[in-house]
């Protein structure tokens, strides 16, 4: 009786182990991919924030991260409401501008209830949509709209029509994607489609054309920044690199670095505090660092999660 | 290794299952497990995150109404999963699973199916290409079915598991939830103690 007994445990416990053994076995997970997630969500709150607008076709939505690349919050999400986010800019410390294509108009997002209030109507707008700049020192908006650049006072009132057309002088805006403000205070803009990069003095009663730099190929400059150090930093889809341009357009452009692991398919570019550049890159779906001479800093990736897949322009917010 | 683990613990605990012969299937007990199998995060695109889960959890188990085939019980219990992502690639997820619930068995002869309700706290942990972790909370709801083996004093259950629940957006700053879900087998050893409560809601049935 006693052997049976013992005889029936060993061989419970033997089954039990074979058992567990090969559900253990069978149970393994297929593979994936990594959960996607904004970087970060430390629930860290900053004065000073990165924002940048996302716009892929399915997904449009602004995004607040902190200055050492640390997700904050998801502003908006207009993915179903048909705005597509090419562009945003500083408002006051309350609200950012957008520029939407799709239902084109400039909007004011609040910052407090993620509410989108009109600042521009779509009436005063006919063609494609992208980014948008501030003027501080002229207290205006220049956005760009097709072949043109449309500006507003900061109450959104229209200066000209267009206040920068297609031709000025030496300047032919030709599929323009990016613009940005310079030191000395011109407007440079990258034109995709004719390669130029078109730099105007806006500070006179009307713009005048600075300079074209026309020898870009087929480069296709896409992202621009004026750059504190006085020089232009432009991002080109084709044959990717960073170039380094004076701020009026003149001279001949350096290449600061090719390296596609930092610089692949480049749709944005911003300036840190620290001067070094933030480079939003659509090849390698995120936002890496480098300096001015083209090394990476800090590992080179600065942002890489889910919301760092098509950048449309980036800024940084003062908020209380 | 888990499963040398799991070995372990049936090897280990068994022994006590026959230390004493005397029936206590209709007192209250306490039990250890631990679980295998596979978790799941939906991501905003649709596309599965899998991972490799490993479980341990502890339960008691208060039989509210005992009959001869059939049983009722109320278990809470705490429970920690640790998860691998299985993907393939340089950069390496990994992430835990904690927390706190409670949840009613109903057993029929040897079988019992169970719902369960988990207050869970999570993280997930990245390194390589980009280092960063998120956290979370989240109230999941877990179905339970296995078999139980009495063993006088003690008994073995062999289980398995559906948990299910959402990580909230304001954790993972998407725009929408994602959801979770695991899937584990389980070996549970339970000690009946000397307390007994079956007879506490028997006077229904009488």
């Amino acid at each position: 009786m006693e052997r049976r007994f013992l005889q029936s445990k060993t061989f419970l416990r033997i089954f039990l182990v074979l058992v567990l053994s090969l559900v253990s076995a069978c149970s393994k997970p297929s593979e994936g991919e990594f959960f996607q997630v904004a970087q970060g969500t430390t629930g860290e709150t900053a004065s000073r924030k990165l924002v940048f607008t996302i716009s892929n076709g399915a997904a449009n939505a602004i995004a607040s991260y902190s200055e050492s690349g640390k997700f904050l919050d998801l502003l908006a999400d207009t993915s179903s409401s048909g705005l597509l986010m090419r562009g945003l800019a500083p408002f006051d410390s309350l609200h950012v501008l957008m520029a939407n294509d799709g239902q084109d108009g400039l909007n004011l997002l609040s910052l407090e209830d993620g509410s989108v209030s009109s600042f521009v109507a779509s009436s005063l707008f006919t063609g494609n949509i992208y980014n948008v700049v501030r003027d501080e020192e002229r207290s205006r908006y220049y956005v760009i709209e097709t072949n043109n650049i449309e500006a507003f006072n900061f109450n959104g009132l229209r200066l000209g029509n267009p206040y920068i057309p297609t031709t000025l002088g030496a300047c032919v805006i030709s599929g323009p994607r990016s613009l940005t403000m310079t030191k000395s205070g011109y407007l440079a803009v990258a034109n995709y489609t004719n390669n130029d990069i078109t730099v105007y003095d806006v500070s006179g009663a009307s713009p005048t054309c600075v300079n074209s730099y026309t020898g870009y190929g087929n480069d296709r400059p896409t992202a621009i920044v004026g750059h504190s150090d006085g020089f232009l930093y432009i991002g080109f889809t084709t044959n990717d690199r960073i170039d380094r341009l004076a701020e009026d357009g003149s001279g001949i452009p350096t290449t600061i670095t090719n390296d596609l692991a930092y610089v692949n398919n480049p749709t944005a570019l911003l300036e840190m505090p620290d001067g070094s550049l933030l480079i939003a890159s659509d090849g390698i779906d995120g936002i890496s660092r480098i300096d001015t001479s083209g090394n990476p800093v800090e590992g080179g990736i600065f942002i890489k999660d889910a919301l760092t897949g098509l950048v449309t322009q980036m800024s940084f917010l003062e908020t209380e | 290794m888990k499963s040398a683990l799991t070995a372990l613990l049936v090897i280990v605990f068994l022994p006590s299952a026959y230390a004493e012969r005397s029936d206590r299937s209709n007192s209250f007990g306490f039990e250890l497990g631990v679980g295998s199998g596979a978790a799941k995060i939906k991501n905003l695109s649709q596309g599965d995150s899998n991972y490799e889960a490993f479980s341990f959890r502890g339960r008691l188990n208060f039989p509210l109404i005992v009959g001869e085939s059939y049983g009722f019980a109320l278990l809470p219990g705490y429970r920690f999963s640790s998860l691998e992502n299985s993907a393939n690639n340089s950069q390496v997820e990994t992430g835990k699973l904690e927390g706190f619930g409670a949840g009613i068995h109903l057993r029929l002869f040897k079988f019992y199916f169970g719902y369960e309700l988990y207050q869970l706290s999570g993280g997930n942990q990245f390194v390589g290409t980009t280092s960063s972790h998120f956290e979370y909370e989240m109230l999941a709801s877990n179905l339970v079915a296995g078999l139980l083996v009495p063993l006088k004093s003690a008994a073995i259950l062999i289980e398995y598991n559906q948990l299910k629940g959402e990580i909230p957006s304001s954790a993972t700053g998407l725009a929408e939830a994602s959801s979770y879900s695991d899937g584990q087998f389980w070996i549970n050893l339970r000690y009946n103690t000397d307390f007994e409560m079956g007879s506490l809601f028997g006077f229904l049935f009488d």
